[in-house]
């Protein structure tokens, strides 16, 4: 077990605390135990099912080094180590294509099966505008959590479950632990350590909605809203890419889910309400082109009077291979996706699948050193990299030098009592709060905004005036009332909705131009090439700062 | 909404409420309640863990149309 420290009544240390039990997350606590250090793993959910992971995933990039030019890891670098990207060469191959057999074995050794083809190779499929097909296939995608949560506890990880982390604690200008409180009993809680690894994952939710408009029927883990920004924001950590970093998909019509990469790459056409195939104006790899152009192109198409309706038709696949799509991949992706398709009445092999523009998600990066550290001491990002192997490995990369780095020091810093009694106050008030507002009437709002001011087109007056706006919903939060205590989840969730939202807003009043991002400016149409760089937000003295990044890579 | 529970198979153990990374369902005296049911992700991971097979989905209007 973890040590018990006696400063408060709820109080615990370790070597190293990894925050949030997703994929990343997992990788870095079982990194952290193949050292031999002690870890805490901590999220608000439970083990087995927190992290988009919870939800299944029916694929795996590896780079094999097979045979093809693509399949190295040069093809990898010379693919992701963009002017934009924020990753070096160096890092994506060590933190990322050197641990991807490592992350292979563990997910082979837990059951996890991967498909082969008949002569024994695994089945790859490519994506996302790739050179090279990188992506095995799963089949039993929706239990991945379930396999690799029984390793991680019989690794010897000290799980803590429930509990929803407000705030990173410093010692001076070094990471010392961080605070939350269990979201069954509402107890408050100290975590103290020597590393602190951010792994609760770079897509946050509930900022806008599709067109069911329930903001919990989305791509990504709706229960994600922005710790991994947030905190570290806090904290004096810089960040990259709030601006660019927001996401979109096609998700079928009126179901949160993901899957059309799996839908592209074996062959999906998309049409729109004329049955024509439009990509190709949009991405000369046509659907199997990236995702930003795909969303972007069926955006126009629609501002056209293209659609809606939009779909993606398999009817023309091979027989076995759309079956494979429909009844091995997707319910891998989405445990719930047959259920879907039978309450729609819905046959890839017969009708195409209707399909529409996603909500939007909240994204950004760490910014993050070649050996994983953010820009505070101590503080470590397991989510650098892309997707379940990007999450995966990149955490377990994180692990191991937080670990390494942990083993060195001899002490634990100090913790600020008086600043833990603040957040204390702070965090759990609600609940203290009789007369007041549910957190509804202020999360609400937060997306009609989002919604209205912030979506797939931009101005800045908009943003603007979005930013008023969300200043107002700002003073409500003092006043949100909680009865029990996963209403007091929900109202810091929505505490950190504002404060995402807001600086999502600012970082794409900066960004004064078209065609990096899902979204564009119809004030700024064209591309800068000034611009082609990430975007560093930080806060000073409270107050949000910006610059451009000069570091060219 | 999703889930949906079947009382008359479901065995008390809880395992649905454990799991659910929402907490969208509750334990009553009666069994496990779906108390949030526009809050849920339809993950799928009450009918993971549930042992008995009596966890089924069923998708609101606003999904179908």
């Amino acid at each position: 077990m973890a040590g018990e420290s006696n400063l408060f009544e709820q109080s615990m240390e370790s070597d190293v605390i990894v925050l949030g039990s997703g994929a990343a997350g997992c990788g870095a606590a079982m990194a952290v135990r193949s050292k031999g250090a002690r870890v805490l793993l901590i999220d608000k959910g439970k083990l087995e099912s927190s992290g988009c992971l919870g939800g299944g995933h029916d694929h795996f990039m590896a780079v094999l080094h097979s045979g093809p030019e693509t399949d190295t890891t040069d093809a990898v670098v010379n693919f992701y180590a963009k002017p934009m990207s924020g990753l070096s060469p160096r890092v994506i191959e060590e933190g990322w294509v050197k641990m991807m057999p490592i992350a292979l074995d563990i997910l082979q050794d837990v059951g996890v099966e991967f498909i082969t083809n008949e002569d024994g190779s695994w089945m790859r499929t490519v994506g996302f505008g790739q050179p090279g097909n990188w992506w095995i296939n799963i089949k039993n995608g929706a239990i991945i959590k379930r396999l690799l949560a029984k390793k991680v506890r019989d690794m010897g990880v000290d799980v803590v479950d429930h509990v929803m982390v407000t705030k990173l604690l410093k010692d001076g200008d070094r990471i010392a632990g961080c605070v939350g409180f269990n979201v069954l009993d509402g107890t408050f809680h100290v975590f103290r350590g020597k590393k602190v690894i951010m792994a609760m994952g770079n897509v946050a939710n509930r900022g806008w909605t599709n067109s069911t408009g329930n903001p919990y029927n989305v791509w990504f883990s709706p229960y994600n809203t922005g710790s991994q920004f947030v905190l570290p924001y806090e904290a004096g950590a810089k960040i990259l890419h709030m601006d660019v970093g927001q996401l979109a998909t096609l998700i079928p019509k009126g179901f949160g889910a993901p899957g059309m990469n799996g839908i592209n790459s074996m062959g999906g056409h998309e049409l729109n309400a004329l049955g024509e195939r439009f990509m190709g104006k949009y991405d000369p790899m046509w659907e199997n082109g990236l995702r930003v152009n795909q969303i972007s192109g069926t955006y126009q198409e629609l501002i056209e009077g293209k659609g809606p309706p939009f779909y993606m038709d398999m009817t023309h696949l091979d027989k076995d291979d759309v079956h494979h799509l429909q009844y091995v991949l997707m319910p891998g992706d989405k445990e719930t996706y047959l259920d879907y398709c039978e309450q729609r009445h819905i046959d890839f092999a017969k009708d195409p699948l209707e399909v529409e523009l996603s909500e939007l998600a909240f994204g950004g990066l760490l910014m993050t050193q070649d050996n994983m550290e953010t820009s505070v001491n101590g503080l470590y990002n397991g989510c650098l990299f892309f997707a379940f192997s990007g999450s995966m490995c990149g955490g377990y990369y994180a692990g191991l030098n937080a670990a390494g780095a942990a083993l060195q020091d001899d002490g634990l810093p100090e913790v600020d009592e008086a600043e833990i009694m603040q957040e204390r106050e702070r965090g759990l008030k609600p609940m203290k709060t009789e007369k007041g507002v549910h957190y509804k009437e202020v999360e609400g709002p937060i997306r009609q905004v989002m919604n209205y001011y912030v979506g797939y087109r931009r101005n800045q007056k908009g943003l603007e005036t979005a930013l008023e706006k969300l200043n107002l919903i700002e003073s409500y939060l003092g006043g949100i009332k909680a009865t029990h205590p996963r209403e007091l989840m929900k109202a810091n969730e929505t505490a950190e909705l504002v404060k995402i939202a807001k600086l999502t807003v600012r970082a794409c009043m900066d960004r004064k131009e078209s065609g990096r991002g899902f979204y564009r400016r119809t004030d700024y149409p064209e591309m800068n090439p000034d611009l082609n760089r990430p975007l560093i937000a930080w806060q000073e003295n409270g107050k949000p700062k910006f610059a451009w990044s000069d570091e060219s890579r | 909404m999703p889930p949906v529970i079947n009382m008359d198979e479901c065995s008390l153990c809880g395992s649905c409420v454990e799991d659910c990374p929402g907490y969208v369902l509750t334990m009553t005296e009666d069994g496990p309640e779906v108390v949030f049911p526009e809050e849920c992700w339809h993950c799928g991971n009450c009918r993971i863990s549930c042992p008995v097979g009596c966890v089924s989905y069923e998708f609101p209007l606003s999904m179908l149309v």
